[in-house]
């Protein structure tokens, strides 16, 4: 039996955009386990990224619960929030959100500094292949490059759970692909929980679980018994 | 050492922000500056003051009689309280000094024959005491040996009580009695061309005027903690027999109340003036650090996904802040010394101390960089608190689309009648219109500060335009050297080149009011006549006509006495029967310079209980025969002392206007700084803030121009919604300001030229058109496709 590592019920979260109410969770249940990968799909606006947010402590829920392990989430003033995303879990954005004034060293050792048992962060360079870019600024690095420092970024504090927002929306396949490799090295050798949300179905093969959400609510949860490697993922 | 990546960060976005950092780093090293310029020079003064008055015996009373024996100074030295007395003659003596045909004036003090005095004791520059049995040696006062080329060896001509002689330089000396080198109080400024101190032997001084066994002034020196009000009293009444003019203490002591006047001006400056500029620079950091925060978002977004605190996010920023004002305190305390050390050599040329050595304690930089840090970290707090405040979900998201309102201007249903880009202008200004506020605040104050510059020198010049052309329009003050008979107007009169003649009779008095007096010269003037030459003024610069009894006061005086138009006044008089007589205020005369008390001339002698008796003139000379009156004023034995309108207007001239000029330079030179550090931020957040939407303008179409008038117009709108504020700003500055520049003495009005409003709201202007040069160029090399990926 796997462990649990996140438990989520009657997630709800409701803010305002501009001068408009925007419903972008809306009483969500869900669970996570250890070691799995799971993709969230789901058009613009399902909720994917709110959903990952509050995951992360990077956000509260409007109503609902999230526990993580022995941590309840939801009530965690933010000190606790802080130390929970500092202990506990690992970002990839779609966007990369490199430090666009640090190298790709030093946006690694910005983690491995505030973290208790990190990666050495050439190490964690070298997982994503990229120990011989390690002095160059973001501004010298290609967008799957770029992805990749934040990968090594994330895994570099050896986390418990990696949270990965569209990774490879602004990839073209084949760094995509590249990408992904790294995010499932990751998975494999470490064992960290990690969830993909993506629009890219495609992605899904390579999950242990895919969780489709449309308008807010979780549409479905199915479980893919044929996990595929990154490599053979047709885009 | 292990440099953090955070800080790799903070110091990399530095030298991206190097421009704002500049100019808020040179508008923190102009307020450090100051401070250190005028804290430097007031403690440099007041630690030589108080060591000079300590080292060289400066006395706590002084008193002048007519002519006391001697024998009465051992009854003074047994007065309570009494530590130490000096006693000697001191007249004021006509001079004639080589090559020169006016005249000047020389106030001859003795000291014990050949030796230093017990209290005021001289510092000899150069040469030596007179030798002591010398009749014709002396030891003349710095001031007056280098504005008249003396040095030992010279030789002064003098009229000596009537007859002529011939002193000889042995040496130059300074006395604490005379840091500033003035004759009286009814002179405005030092006039060394005119007048000096000479030291001369007691015995021979004494001799030359009748005064053998006998002294006219005194010093005394008191016993620590004395009661100096109650040993002035009892002074007074053992000197009353013997013509005694009034004890007074060091308060009422000319030099030391100007040269304590400048101390404490100096002070209030060192406070006031460094505090509108690290106020200004605090608003700098403020609007910089807070636009810094705004383009970060993703990046504090991202620290605080990586469980980064918000008291290392805090520390973060408030390390930009505090290091951006740091490095313009470190640049500005260097600048305060080289100011300071400028400011103590021109407070040379006025306060003549041993050594007036400018020195700059260390305790004074690390003063002015710690207020410099509090001011960055002040200004700091708010944008602190924003990116602390930031939720990292929330800074994640792409940012609504600003919330843009129909304008006053389109409510009001005006729009149609402005173009496009005005509306969105006056639209951006109107949505952001807190920042917009501070920009106009921020700018107003450049304004300001370059209008408080000028106006203190409108100030300055109107008074000596008053001064010197409705209220003493005589060419030349004549003092006798004794009352002399109404007739006496004649003979001055019949002086070669003397036009008109107004005789005045001033008498010494103590004026009170309650416990409220000063002790001064009443000044006795022809009621019934229309006086052409010195004149008595209104605040409207109309003349005052002297009323056949009462008093007519200046604004100052009044102000001290505390007295208006029909209030009574005390005057107890030191000449004669020492009478005591009540007057009414009839008005009060808007005089700008000097404490002063007019009363007709006739009511004067009916006190004073004399028949018409005159103590000196006023008088207008032919220019053709300015020479030949001198000639003449010089062989005429009852003239004891003579003082020209030309010579203290060329004075001011000389003195006075440079070391204003200096200070305007400097003034001018802050306002810009301030000016463009203001500017130049305001429009390095706008291009940053517009960057995208200029962008997006240049690749829909837009010219490049069209998008620099966007960017540029809208500095231009605020900018000139700043002047008036300014202005009226700066006089508000001046309204609070002005006690800084009240001597006891002078009144400074607030007067401001026309030029001055040209001026503090064009030298913003020029700052602004820089800016925008530098914007404009920014703008040219922005990378229109690269603005518009980076996510706002």
């Amino acid at each position: 039996m796997a462990v649990e590592v996140f438990h989520a019920i009657g997630l709800t979260k409701n803010y305002l955009m501009g001068e408009v109410v925007v419903r972008a969770l809306h009483d969500v249940d869900l669970e996570l386990y250890e070691r799995e990968f799971v993709v969230i799909l789901g058009p613009s606006g399902s909720g994917k990224s709110t959903l990952l947010n509050i995951l992360g402590g990077l956000d509260v829920p409007s109503a609902g619960d999230v526990v993580f392990r022995d941590h309840r989430l939801t009530g965690a003033t933010e000190g606790e929030l802080t130390r929970y995303r500092r202990e506990h879990v690992g970002f990839v954005f779609q966007f990369y959100n490199l430090i666009p004034s640090l190298t790709a060293r030093e946006n690694v050792e910005l983690v491995t500094e505030i973290a208790e048992n990190p990666l050495d962060p050439c190490t964690a360079l070298r997982l994503v292949g990229l120990e011989n870019r390690a002095d160059h600024f973001p501004s010298q690095l290609s967008g799957g490059e770029q992805q990749r420092v934040a990968i090594a970024r994330a895994i570099a504090k050896r986390p418990d759970v990696l949270l990965c927002d569209e990774p490879t929306g602004a990839l073209d396949s084949g760094t995509g692909r590249l990408v992904l490799e790294a995010l499932a090295e990751a998975n494999e050798t470490y064992g960290t929980t990690t969830v993909v949300i993506t629009h890219n179905a495609a992605i899904a093969a390579m999950a242990d679980r895919v969780i489709t959400m449309s308008d807010g609510t979780v549409a479905s949860i199915a479980g893919n018994p044929q996990r595929r490697g990154a490599a053979e993922i047709l885009w | 050492m292990v440099i953090s990546a955070l800080f790799r960060k903070l110091l990399r976005d530095l030298v991206l922000w190097r421009g704002q950092i500049i100019a808020i780093g040179a508008v923190t090293a102009c307020g450090i500056a100051t401070f250190v310029t005028m804290q430097s020079n007031f403690e440099s003064m007041n630690a030589a003051l108080v060591r000079y008055y300590r080292d060289f015996a400066f006395g706590d009373i002084f008193a002048h009689s007519t002519r006391a024996p001697n024998a009465l100074a051992h009854r003074i030295a047994a007065l309570p309280a009494v530590q130490n007395v000096q006693t000697r003659v001191v007249e004021d003596v006509i001079a004639d000094l080589p090559g020169r045909t006016d005249l000047a004036g020389i106030r001859l003090i003795g000291i014990p024959n050949g030796k230093q005095p017990s209290l005021n004791r001289l510092f000899l520059r150069v040469g030596r005491l007179p030798s002591p049995t010398s009749h014709d040696e002396v030891a003349i006062s710095e001031a007056f040996a280098q504005a008249n080329h003396l040095s030992p060896g010279s030789t002064i001509r003098i009229v000596l009580n009537g007859r002529r002689d011939t002193i000889r330089v042995v040496g130059i000396a300074l006395s604490p009695e005379y840091v500033y080198e003035m004759r009286g109080a009814a002179d405005i400024w030092p006039d060394s061309r005119h007048f000096g101190i000479a030291w001369m032997n007691d015995s021979a001084l004494a001799a030359a005027f009748d005064m053998t066994g006998a002294f006219n002034d005194l010093t005394i020196r008191l016993a620590p903690g004395a009661d100096r009000s109650a040993t002035r009293e009892r002074l007074d009444r053992l000197l009353a027999p013997y013509g005694s003019l009034g004890a007074y203490g060091r308060d009422e002591q000319i030099s030391d109340r100007f040269v304590s006047n400048e101390l404490r001006q100096l002070r209030a400056q060192a406070i006031a003036i460094p505090l509108i500029f690290l106020g200004v620079a605090a608003f700098l950091i403020n609007a910089a650090l807070s636009r810094l925060v705004g383009t970060q978002r993703e990046q504090i977004a991202i620290l605080k996904a990586f469980g980064y605190g918000n008291v290392t996010i805090a520390l973060h920023y408030l390390t930009a802040a505090v290091l951006t004002v740091g490095i313009g305190a470190a640049a500005g305390v260097p600048i305060g010394w080289w100011m300071g050390y400028r400011l103590a050599v021109i407070y040379t040329n006025f306060f003549r101390f041993p050594h007036l050595a400018f020195h700059s304690e260390p305790r004074i930089a690390v003063v002015a960089i710690a207020i410099s840090l509090l001011a960055g970290a002040l200004g700091a707090l708010w944008a602190v608190r924003a990116a602390v405040s930031l939720p990292p979900a929330e800074a994640m998201r792409a940012l609504s689309p600003p919330v843009f309102r129909p304008t006053i201007l389109e409510r009001a249903g005006l729009s149609h009648a402005f173009p496009p880009m005005f509306r969105m202008l006056v639209r951006t200004i109107e949505r952001r219109w807190v920042p917009s506020l501070f920009t106009v605040i921020a700018l107003s104050f450049a304004v300001a500060i370059l209008f408080v510059g000028r106006s203190t020198f409108d100030s300055v010049f109107w008074m000596m335009d008053v001064q010197f052309n409705y209220v003493s329009r005589e060419d030349a003050t004549l003092v006798f050297n004794r009352t002399l008979r109404s007739q006496a107007r004649l003979d001055v009169a019949a002086l070669p080149g003397v036009m008109e003649v107004e005789p005045f009779r001033s008498a010494l008095v103590r004026v009170s009011n309650g416990h409220r007096s000063r002790r001064l010269a009443v000044i006795g003037v022809e009621s019934n006549h229309t006086p052409a030459l010195h004149r008595i003024i209104d605040r409207d610069l109309r003349e005052i006509h002297l009323p056949a009894h009462g008093v007519v006061l200046t604004k100052a005086l009044a102000t001290i006495l505390k007295v208006r138009p029909g209030s009574d006044v005390t005057l107890s008089f030191y000449e004669g029967r020492r009478p005591v007589v009540r007057r009414v205020v009839a008005a009060v005369a808007d005089e700008l310079v000097g404490l002063n008390v007019y009363m007709p001339i006739d009511d004067l002698q009916a006190i004073l209980h004399e028949g018409p008796s005159i103590s000196g003139a006023y008088v207008r000379i032919d220019p053709r025969r300015e020479a030949a009156f001198n000639r003449a004023a010089k062989t005429t034995p009852e003239i004891a002392g003579i003082s020209y309108r030309s010579a203290a207007l060329e004075e001011f001239r000389k003195t006075f206007a440079e070391s204003i000029g200096i200070s305007a330079t400097f003034i001018l030179g802050f306002a810009l700084v301030i000016a463009i550090g203001v500017v130049y931020n305001s429009g390095r957040v706008a291009l940053s803030e517009r960057a995208r939407d200029l962008s997006t303008l240049r690749i829909l179409g837009y010219s490049f121009a069209y998008t620099a008038v966007m960017l540029v117009g809208e500095q231009a709108l605020l900018t000139l919604a700043a002047i008036p504020i300014g202005f009226l700003l700066g006089l508000t500055l001046d309204q609070a300001l002005q006690p800084l520049y009240q001597l006891e003495y002078y009144r400074v009005p607030i007067v401001v030229a026309a030029s001055t409003y040209v001026l503090s709201a064009g030298g913003v202007i020029v700052a602004a058109a820089i800016t925008a040069a530098l914007l404009t160029n920014q703008l040219y090399r922005l990378d229109i496709v690269a603005a518009l990926k980076v996510g706002e």
